[in-house]
C-alpha cells in the first residue's frame, strides 16, 4: 500500500510533463484523457488509503534520501486519520476539477499547458500531505507555489493576469522564508525533521520553550502566506486573473490548505510552544476582514476569494482555540461547498462572459440547474443543517467562545452570521428578477460540467450526514459539541441578515444607490472594499522601502562593489593568460623541463613540511 | 577480482582485438562494425552486472572488489558506450574506423582494470593498459595537429610512467613489497627509514599522478592534447581516463601511504589551490569551447585533489568518489557535445555558438545541462560532489581551502554561464542547417549522460551507500 501511496504522488508530478510532451504531438486535447487517468489513479489510491485509514490502519515509510557528516535527511510518507482526511479531499477534488475543466477551458489554445500544470499542481498538494518530514513537505509547498504562479498567470499575455501571478509569487515566497527560517531553527535545536518526532518531543517538553516558540512563529508566517490570513492576503484576491478551475483548485483542494494544514500536522507542538492564541487572532482578525470585503464587492469571484479567506480565518481560529479536529474538520467541509461554488460560478462566468454580479439578472430561468447547486453551496457555506457547513462551522464558533476571548468571539461570530447575508446577495442578484439581456444569452452548462458539480453537492451532503465518523478519523476522541443557547443566538442573527439581503436584492424595498448618499456609509464602503487598505500599506511598504531604499542600495552595491570585483576577476584571468602564456609555449621540451622542475620544487616543499 | 568482472574485461579487450579482424575479413559495413561493437559493449556489461552478487576471487594480491569499483565500473562502461557511438558518428571520413573502434575499446578495458589494481604492478599495468592505446586514438585522423598532441602525451605520458617505475622501485626498497595493504604494515612496522628517500619515492609517483590527473605543474599538456586530439577522443581521455584512475589512488594514499597522512595532505592542498585556480583564471580567458573545457578539467583535478587534501575527514573518500562519478558524467558529456558542434556545424568558438538555443534547441538544453553539473548549480551530480568536498575540507579543519574552493566554483560559473548566455540570449548570426540529421541518436545518447547528473543529483543514496561502505576498508 505504501508503494501505491508514493505512486500518487509521484505519477502526477513527473507525468506532467510527460502528459504536456505526449499532447504537443498528437492531440492537445489527449491531456485532458492522460491528467484525467493520473489524477483518476491518485483519487482512488487516496480513498482506498482512506478507507484502509478509517478501518484503523497507518501507513509509515521512511527512507534516508542522504547523509554527511552526522546530519541525515529523512524522507518518507506518514499516514494518519488527520492527513488522510485532507489527502483524499486533495485528491477526489483535483479529479472532479479536471473533469470540470474539460467544458470551461473548451475555448483554449493550449489545453496541454493546462493539464500540465494542474496534475502537477494537485501531485505536490498530495505529497504535502503524505510527507513525513519537514523538508518533504517544504519542497512540495515550493511545488505549489510554482504551480499556483504558472496558472494564475496562466493568460500570460493580459498584464492583470502576469502581475497577479507575480504578486502570488513574491507574497507567498516572502512568507516561504519564515518557513524555511523556522525549519532550520527547529532543526538545530530539536535535532529531528520528522514530524512526529516534533510532536512526540513537545508532548515531553524535549525542545526548550523559547525555540519552540518562535520556530512556532516563524512557520506560522509561511502558513499565513500561502493561506492568505491577514496581513498578507492580497494576493489571493488577484489570483482570480486566473482561469476558474484554478481557483476552484487553489481555493478548495490545494494551495490555501497547505498552512492551515502545516499547523494541524505540527499540532501538539503549536499546543506546546504556547503561540496558539497568536493563530486565533490572526484567524479571527482575517475573518473580521474578509466578510467585510465579501459584503461590498461586486464580482462574482472577488466576493468568493473573500469568503475562502474567511473560512480559512474560522479554520485558525478553530485550531487557535484548541481544536484540532474543529479545524481539520471545517477544512474538509469547506472545501466541498467551496469547490461547489467556484465551479457553479464559472458555469455563470462561462456562458454569460462576465464577471460582475451585478451585470447579471434573472439567470434561474436559463441556467436552472448551475442555481439550484449554487444554492446548495450557498446554504452550506452559510451553514444551514443538515449540509456539511453547519457543523463546522458551528463549532468553530463554539471553540471561539471557550476560548474565553470576547473581541476573538465577536469578530468570529460576525464573519459567522454575515456569511448568509453576502451569499444571498449574490445569488438574489445573479439568479433571482427580470432577466436582462446578459442572462438572455446564456444557455444551460454542459454535462461534463454539470457532472462533477452533481457528485460534490451529493458530497456536501455526505460530510454534513457523516460528520461523526469523519471527526473520529481526525481526533479519535473529539465530537461536535451541540450548545443549543449558541445555535438559536446565531441563526436569529442570521435570520436578521438574510431579511436583509432579501429585502434589499430580492424586493429591492431598500435602494442601494440612496445609502450610498450618506457619507458615512460611503466611506465604510470604501474601508470595507479595500479591506482596511492592507493592500496599499504593503504596496507603500514595498514601494517605498524595498524599490526606493533596498532596490537602490543593492543596485549602488552592484554598480560600485560587485561589478568592480568581477571585472577585477575578468582582468586578473587576462592578465594572468598574457602571463602564462609565456609559460605555456606549445613547445614539448619546455613542458618536459617544467614537469621535472615542478618535481624537484615538490620535493623540497615537502621537506619543509616535514 | 571477481572472475566474472574481469571475464567482462577480457571480452571488452579481445572484442577490441577480435572485430576489426573479422570486419576486414568479411569485408563488413561501417554500421556492422558499430553493431559488432554494441554486442561486444552489451556482454561486457551484462557481465559487469552479472558480476555484483556473483563469482570468486581471483588474483587477491592484485586486484582487489569493492563496492566503489563495482559501481564505477558501470559508470565508466556506460559512458564508454556513448563515447563510441558518437565516435562512430563523428569520424566518418576515416577508413580505419574498425582499427579505431578497436583500440578504443582496449583502452577502455583497460579503464576499467585500472578501478580494481590494489597493487602498484596492476596499477602499472592495467594504466599502460589504458594510455598506450590513447597515443594511437588522438592521431585516428591523422593530421600535424594530432600528431602534435599526440607526441605531446606521449612525451608527458613516458616520462610520467618514468617517474612511476622509480617511485615503486624506492617504495619496495623501503618495503619488500608491492601491494598497498602489506606496504602500509611495512611502514608501520618500520621505526627508522631514510626520510629523504621516502620523499623521493613519493614525489615520483605523485608526479605520475599529477600526469594522469593533470594537476599543476603536471597540467601544460592537457590543453594542448585535448584540444587538438578529437574532441570525442578527448571525452575519453579527460572525462573517462582521469576519473577511472582516481580510484586506486585513493587506496594508494589512503591505505599505502596512510600513516603520512598529516604532511602529505598539506601538500595537496597547496596543489589543490593551484590547480583550481591556474584552471579557472585560465578557462576564463579562453575562446574556443573545447579549450575552456580543456582548463576546467584542470580545475576539476583541483577539487578533486581538496578531498585528497581532507584525508583525516571521514567524508573525503565520499566526495572523492562522487566527483569521479560525477565528473565521468558531466565532462564526458561535454566534451562530447563539443565533437557534435564541430562535425555538425562547424561551431568552435564562444561566439559562433551565440543563437544556438533557436537553431537546435535539444542540443543547446543537453549541453546547458551539463555545463550546469559541470558549474556545481542543484540539482546536478556535480553540486552534490562539490558539496561533500568542501564539507569534507571543513571537517579536516581546513576551513580556508574549502572558503577557496568556494571562490573558485564562483569564478568558475562565470564561463560556464557565459556559453549558456550564448546560446540562448543572443540572436542567431546566421540559420545554418547542420550536415545531415544523424546527430539524433548521439544527441540522445548523451541527453542520457545529462539525464544522469540530475538523476545523481537527486538520488544520492546508491553513490553515498557504496563510498561509505569503501570508507570503512581504511584505516582512519
Amino acid at each position: 500500500m505504501e508503494w501505491l501511496i508514493y505512486l500518487s504522488v509521484l505519477l502526477p508530478i513527473f507525468g506532467a510533463p510527460i502528459i504536456w510532451f505526449i499532447s504537443h504531438y498528437t492531440n492537445k486535447w489527449f491531456s485532458w484523457y492522460l491528467s484525467l487517468a493520473v489524477t483518476g489513479f491518485s483519487a482512488l489510491v487516496a480513498l482506498l488509503t482512506a478507507l484502509q485509514v478509517a478501518g484503523g490502519a497507518k501507513f509509515e515509510h521512511s527512507f534516508t534520501w542522504f547523509n554527511f557528516g552526522g546530519v541525515e535527511v529523512p524522507f518518507g510518507i506518514y499516514v494518519d486519520g488527520m492527513s488522510t482526511v485532507v489527502y483524499a479531499m486533495a485528491a477526489l477534488l483535483g479529479f472532479l476539477i479536471v473533469i470540470y475543466s474539460r467544458g470551461y477551458m473548451e475555448h483554449d489554445e493550449s489545453p496541454h499547458r493546462f493539464f500540465m500544470k494542474v496534475t502537477f499542481f494537485i501531485g505536490s498538494m498530495l505529497g504535502l500531505t503524505v510527507s513525513d518530514n519537514l523538508i518533504g513537505m517544504f519542497i512540495f509547498w515550493e511545488f505549489m507555489g510554482l504551480a499556483s504562479y504558472l496558472l494564475i498567470s496562466y493568460w500570460y499575455y493580459k498584464n492583470s493576469a502576469a502581475d497577479a501571478g507575480l504578486k502570488a509569487f513574491l507574497m507567498t515566497k516572502f512568507a516561504d522564508g519564515f518557513f524555511l527560517a523556522g525549519i532550520v531553527l527547529l532543526w538545530w535545536y530539536s535535532g529531528s525533521l520528522k514530524v512526529v518526532e516534533i510532536n512526540h518531543l513537545a508532548e515531553t517538553a524535549g525542545i526548550p520553550l523559547f525555540i519552540a516558540a518562535v520556530s512556532a512563529l516563524l512557520m506560522f508566517g509561511g502558513a499565513i502566506g500561502k493561506s492568505a490570513q491577514f496581513p498578507l492576503f492580497p494576493w489571493l484576491l488577484d489570483a482570480m486573473e486566473g482561469p476558474t478551475p484554478v481557483s476552484a483548485l487553489i481555493h478548495a483542494a490545494t494551495m490555501v490548505n497547505a498552512g492551515v494544514f502545516l499547523v494541524g500536522r505540527l499540532f501538539d507542538f503549536y499546543t506546546y510552544s504556547g503561540v496558539l492564541y497568536v493563530v486565533l487572532a490572526i484567524g479571527a482578525i482575517s475573518a473580521f476582514i474578509a466578510v467585510l470585503g465579501a459584503m461590498v464587492h461586486r464580482e462574482i469571484k472577488k466576493i468568493i476569494a473573500f469568503s475562502t479567506m474567511e473560512n480559512l480565518g474560522l479554520m485558525f481560529v478553530g485550531l487557535g482555540a484548541g481544536s484540532l479536529a474543529a479545524g481539520i474538520f471545517h477544512l474538509v467541509s469547506h472545501a466541498t461547498f467551496k469547490a461547489l461554488m467556484f465551479l457553479s460560478a464559472g458555469n455563470v462566468i462561462h456562458f454569460t462572459h462576465e464577471k460582475d454580479a451585478f451585470k447579471i439578472r434573472g439567470l434561474r430561468k436559463f441556467m436552472p440547474y448551475t442555481a439550484i447547486l449554487f444554492l446548495i453551496a450557498l446554504l452550506s457555506l452559510a451553514g444551514i443543517p443538515p449540509l456539511s457547513g453547519f457543523f463546522s462551522k458551528e463549532w468553530i464558533v463554539h471553540e471561539a467562545k471557550l476560548s474565553g476571548d470576547p473581541i476573538a468571539f465577536a469578530f468570529v461570530l460576525t464573519a459567522a452570521v454575515l456569511t448568509i447575508y453576502y451569499g444571498f446577495r449574490l445569488w438574489f442578484q445573479i439568479f433571482t428578477g427580470e432577466p436582462n439581456e446578459i442572462a438572455k444569452r446564456a444557455k444551460e452548462a454542459y454535462l461534463v460540467m454539470l457532472i462533477p458539480l452533481v457528485v460534490l453537492a451529493v458530497l456536501t451532503f455526505l460530510v454534513g450526514i457523516f460528520h461523526q465518523s469523519i471527526v473520529h478519523l481526525i481526533e479519535r476522541h473529539a465530537h461536535i459539541p451541540h450548545d443549543w443557547g449558541l445555535t438559536i443566538l446565531v441563526f436569529s442573527l442570521m435570520a436578521v441578515a438574510f431579511g436583509l439581503a432579501w429585502l434589499i436584492y430580492y424586493k429591492r424595498a431598500i435602494d442601494t444607490e440612496e445609502l450610498m448618499k450618506d457619507p458615512i456609509v460611503s466611506a465604510l464602503n470604501k474601508v470595507f472594499y479595500n479591506s482596511f487598505f492592507v493592500d496599499f500599506l504593503l504596496r507603500w511598504l514595498s514601494r517605498n522601502f524595498v524599490v526606493e531604499f533596498l532596490a537602490l542600495l543593492a543596485h549602488w552595491l552592484d554598480r560600485n562593489v560587485y561589478d568592480y570585483i568581477v571585472n577585477g576577476v575578468a582582468k586578473t584571468a587576462l592578465w594572468t593568460w598574457e602571463k602564462v602564456k609565456i609559460i605555456q609555449t606549445g613547445n614539448l621540451i619546455h613542458y618536459l623541463t617544467i614537469f621535472v622542475s615542478g618535481a624537484i620544487v615538490l620535493y623540497y616543499l615537502y621537506l619543509v613540511i616535514l | 577480482m571477481n572472475c566474472i568482472i574481469f571475464s567482462g574485461i577480457i571480452t571488452l579487450a579481445f572484442g577490441g582485438l577480435l572485430v576489426p579482424i573479422v570486419g576486414n575479413l568479411f569485408k563488413l559495413s561501417r554500421e556492422w562494425i558499430l553493431n559488432l561493437f554494441l554486442l561486444v559493449f552489451l556482454i561486457a556489461g551484462g557481465l559487469f552486472l552479472y558480476g555484483f552478487g556473483h563469482g570468486h576471487i581471483i588474483y587477491p594480491n592484485l586486484f582487489t572488489t569493492d563496492t566503489v569499483s563495482l559501481l564505477m565500473t558501470i559508470f565508466v562502461w556506460f559512458t564508454g558506450a556513448v563515447v563510441l557511438i558518437t565516435i562512430f558518428n563523428t569520424l566518418k571520413e576515416i577508413n580505419n574506423l574498425a582499427e579505431i573502434l578497436g583500440v578504443y575499446a582496449i583502452s577502455l578495458s583497460g579503464a576499467i582494470l585500472t578501478l580494481y589494481a590494489n597493487n602498484f604492478v596492476s596499477f602499472l599495468v592495467a594504466m599502460e593498459l589504458m594510455t598506450i592505446p590513447s597515443y594511437y586514438l588522438i592521431m585516428a585522423r591523422l593530421n600535424t595537429i594530432t600528431t602534435e598532441a599526440a607526441t605531446k602525451y606521449f612525451f608527458n605520458g613516458a616520462l610520467s610512467t618514468g617517474f612511476f617505475l622509480f617511485g615503486i622501485l624506492v617504495f619496495y626498497a623501503i618495503t619488500g613489497d608491492l601491494q598497498f595493504s602489506a606496504i602500509n604494515k611495512a611502514f608501520q612496522a618500520e621505526d627508522s627509514f631514510g626520510i629523504l628517500f621516502f620523499v623521493f619515492g613519493f614525489i615520483a609517483i605523485l608526479s605520475a599522478i599529477g600526469f594522469k590527473m593533470s594537476f599543476a605543474p603536471y597540467h601544460f599538456y592537457a590543453p594542448d592534447t585535448y584540444t587538438g586530439a578529437p574532441a570525442s577522443v578527448a571525452a575519453y581521455l579527460a572525462g573517462i581516463t582521469k576519473s577511472a584512475v582516481a580510484i586506486p589512488v585513493i587506496r594508494l594514499f589512503f591505505e599505502a601511504l596512510s600513516f603520512q597522512k598529516e604532511d602529505w595532505s598539506i601538500l595537496l592542498a597547496l596543489l589543490a589551490v593551484v590547480t583550481m585556480t591556474i584552471g579557472n583564471l585560465l578557462a576564463l580567458a579562453q575562446q574556443s569551447v573545447a579549450r575552456i573545457l580543456a582548463y576546467s578539467s584542470i580545475a576539476h583535478a583541483g577539487y578533486i585533489l581538496v578531498g585528497f587534501a581532507a584525508a583525516v575527514s571521514g567524508l573525503a573518500i565520499t566526495g572523492i568518489v562522487y566527483q569521479a562519478v560525477a565528473y565521468i558524467l558531466m565532462k564526458a558529456g561535454a566534451f562530447l557535445m563539443v565533437t557534435l558542434l564541430i562535425y555538425y556545424y562547424g561551431i568552435k568558438t564562444r561566439e559562433q555558438l551565440r543563437g544556438f538555443g533557436k537553431i537546435n534547441p535539444f542540443m543547446a538544453l543537453v549541453f546547458t545541462i551539463l555545463l550546469l553539473s559541470l558549474a556545481g548549480v542543484p540539482p546536478t551530480a556535480g553540486f552534490i560532489a562539490k558539496v561533500y568536498l568542501f564539507q569534507a575540507a571543513v571537517d579536516a579543519g581546513m576551513a580556508w581551502l574549502a572558503f577557496i574552493g568556494l571562490l573558485n566554483s564562483a569564478f568558475a560559473v562565470a564561463y560556464y554561464l557565459w556559453i549558456i548566455k550564448e546560446m540562448y540570449l543572443e540572436a542567431p548570426q546566421r540559420l545554418e542547417k547542420p550536415k545531415d540529421t544523424s546527430f539524433l541518436v548521439p544527441t540522445m545518447a548523451i541527453g542520457m549522460l545529462a539525464f544522469l547528473t540530475i538523476v545523481f543529483g537527486i538520488w544520492v543514496t546508491p553513490v553515498v551507500k557504496a563510498s561509505l561502505a569503501f570508507t570503512q576498508l581504511f584505516p582512519f
